[in-house]
């Protein structure tokens, strides 16, 4: 995703050479009508046509969105991993930007599949909250990538922000796993995970179906993200440039 | 469970309202700052 946003949305190289800023490539302006189409047909159809489910009722249908918003907040921070990684490496400030999108994206769905999480646990385990294996977790790596962006907020310098934000950005990734592994680690409240192989066949292609719509906006978020950053960084480079040949010497 | 879930459809309602706000909340963030982006940027075009 990243290199061809790049080479069709946003020219941006390393430090020493030019940043600018062009139209949205066609794959994104594209794709950008495509996923809220895709997520809209996903969900009205499933939510038609499945059956209810034996003991949870018409409950199930939230798994349509509860399991792929949580399934795309994972994905947004291994995309976050990677691109943290990638900035330790070769010091790009692209590496920095893409990761700060990713993680943004990633803590509005880590958010939203908390609160659907809470919507079904009430009339389901009788209480809006527990202090669960999977709930706390979930609940930490949400917290986790709030503070990443407010770490961001703390410092002016973009290569001391790039830094600690990929330090942070790759120990909160780390969390993913445990997230992912605490059902069956520590066998609280929670059930097992929802994945096409675990729930009933009848389900199982609303559950693909909606993961994907629910991808492709994840892409879409985090290419706008990236862009909407890549702009900010831009801005305040030139800021910094035109306060710096004020000051210089005649 | 059967039994305890006398009305399941206000929560399924209310788990797709909440996905909707959240998804198109966070869609009018991102169009508004890159109106603020374009605005902004649109005084040099220059490199930098």
């Amino acid at each position: 995703m990243a290199e061809s946003t790049l080479r069709g949305a946003a020219a941006i190289s390393r430090r020493s050479e030019p940043l600018t800023l062009g139209a949205p490539a066609m794959w994104l302006t594209v794709l950008t009508w495509i996923a809220p189409i895709a997520v809209i047909a996903s969900q009205a159809y499933f939510v038609w046509a499945s059956a209810p489910d034996r003991d949870m009722g018409h409950l199930q249908k939230i798994m349509y969105v509860h399991v792929p918003a949580a399934w795309n907040a994972f994905l947004a921070f291994f995309w976050v991993f990677v691109q943290s990684v990638r900035y330790l490496i070769t010091r790009e400030e692209r590496a920095d930007l893409q990761a700060a999108a990713g993680a943004e994206v990633g803590a509005v769905l880590t958010g939203l599949t908390l609160i659907l999480g809470s919507i079904w646990g009430r009339p389901t385990w009788g209480v809006w909250w527990t202090w669960d294996a999977r709930l706390t977790s979930t609940a930490v790596l949400f917290l986790v990538y709030v503070g990443y962006l407010a770490l961001r907020g703390m410092t002016d310098d973009p290569e001391r922000r790039a830094r600690w934000s990929a330090a942070v950005g790759i120990l909160g990734a780390l969390n993913v796993p445990i997230v992912y592994m605490s059902v069956k680690w520590w066998r609280t409240l929670h059930q097992m995970q929802s994945t096409p192989s675990t729930v009933d066949p009848t389900y199982a292609w609303g559950l693909r179906s909606n993961s994907i719509a629910f991808l492709l906006v994840l892409v879409v978020f985090i290419a706008h993200r990236y862009r909407g950053l890549l702009s900010e960084y831009v801005s305040e480079r030139r800021r910094d440039d035109a306060a710096l040949s004020r000051r210089a010497p005649v | 469970m059967n039994g305890m879930v006398v009305d399941s459809w206000p929560y399924v309602i209310a788990a797709y309202g909440v996905t909707w706000v959240v998804l198109v909340g966070y869609a009018i963030r991102l169009v508004l700052m890159t109106r603020r982006n374009r605005i902004e940027n649109s005084h040099t075009r220059q490199p930098i």
